[in-house]
């Protein structure tokens, strides 16, 4: 009830300048303060500077990678699914349309990358800046060089739990260039209708046309059958939960398996 | 492929942003292609189950007569793999897992799993 009626508080006062804007920014911002953590041998640090130097260290040995991959393993079992046609679609040279949806269809207010400019301030000068930014995001395609800069990135820690104490208790949210992410949302969008085909149907999430309800449905289905199952071959399920599995994506395995399933390399 | 290379990091603590560094694996949160570049990594575990699966893990369930094999179900990066028990069945599940985490980097979470057996099990 009290959820419902800050709700709609939210909704009549938004973020104009209120005591309510306030008070919600400032309880935001404590929740998110990180004020001490446990480090690998147990003991807490609290200082600003041992935090940041703390971070640092953890997230450098979380997106270095591993000293043997060997993509070999999975790959051989992949079948290429990229037909020449879809290729031809993917590669296509991009036009000024496409980039203008990507950079529209972003949230206008999201927080901002390193340089500062938010999505709003793009889509209100588009006017001003199409020709520039379309040079640009067609120069990279076009496999051109992107400057170092615009791929910068912050990562914001989010906690994940109530109280966090140690730093895989807090999700890592990349802060992008909208630069950067009108390249990379063009591709998006472009990968989008060929994924139908590409993605196998045990895979429910993200994919255009699929439901999650329909993993759901499977999943609830298969465990009723095995509560019910008679005989004497028992068969069981195995939840499983990846740690960190966006971040521990392997780039050369990324790699290996786009060649394999066929997507022109470059 | 160079949109995932060429990143750069800077974290914020409390406010404060450190140094940028170079990271030499992992997609970002955040960045709109993640999640698709995720979907081609599982589906690595989702051929190397199915093609495995027809050797020597079992089939996986049918839930009816009619009804198709089901051997795994995927949502992003949580996984439901359906197999026999016996301990056959588990360290072939195992060497699976292994041979993913090996090529892919993927590490399972074991704290996090968990396992469900049919009933009338011995």
């Amino acid at each position: 009830m009290m959820k419902q009626r800050s709700r709609v508080q939210w909704l009549a006062e938004g973020d104009r300048n209120t005591s309510f804007f306030h008070a919600r920014a400032r309880e935001r911002a404590r929740t998110n303060k990180i004020v001490s953590l446990k480090k690998v041998d147990g003991s807490y640090v609290s200082s600003q500077s041992e935090l940041e130097a703390l971070a640092a260290d953890f997230y450098t040995r979380l997106f270095a990678a591993q000293e043997q991959t060997t993509p070999e393993l999975i790959t051989q079992f992949v079948q290429p699914k990229v037909t020449i046609t879809m290729n031809e679609r993917l590669c296509a040279p991009v036009t000024d349309i496409e980039i203008k949806n990507a950079l529209f269809m972003m949230q206008p207010n999201k927080s901002p990358g390193p340089d500062g400019f938010t999505a709003e301030f793009y889509i209100r000068h588009w006017s001003l800046f199409r020709n520039d930014i379309c040079r640009a995001v067609r120069r990279f395609m076009e496999g051109g060089d992107m400057p170092e800069v615009v791929n910068r990135t912050f990562l914001v820690l989010i906690p994940k739990v109530k109280q966090p104490q140690d730093l895989s208790q807090y999700g890592p949210i990349a802060l992008c260039n909208v630069l950067y992410k009108i390249v990379s949302k063009v591709l998006a969008l472009r990968l989008r209708p060929v994924l139908e085909e590409i993605i196998s149907e045990e895979q429910n999430a993200f994919v255009p046309g699929r439901l999650i309800s329909d993993n759901v449905i499977t999943a609830f289905e298969c465990v009723h059958y095995l509560k019910k199952k008679k005989g004497k071959s028992g068969a069981c399920a195995v939840k499983i939960d990846m740690a960190k599995a966006y971040d521990r994506v392997e780039w050369c395995y990324l790699r290996e398996i786009m060649v394999k399933l066929g997507f022109a390399p470059g | 492929m160079k949109c995932v290379e060429t990143v750069s990091f800077s974290i914020r603590v409390n406010g404060h942003f450190s140094e940028f560094f170079r990271p030499s694996r992992g997609i970002r949160q955040g960045d709109p292609i993640s999640s698709y570049l995720f979907l081609l990594c599982s589906e690595g575990l989702s051929s190397l189950l199915k093609y495995n699966g027809q050797q020597f893990l079992c089939r996986g369930i049918k839930v009816g007569m009619h009804a198709p094999w089901i051997s795994h179900l995927l949502f992003a990066d949580d996984c439901v793999i359906f197999t026999q028990a016996s301990a056959i069945g588990a360290t072939r599940l195992h060497a699976i897992l292994e041979a993913y985490r090996q090529g892919s980097g993927q590490l399972v979470n074991k704290n996090k799993s968990a396992i469900f057996f049919s009933s009338k099990l011995p």
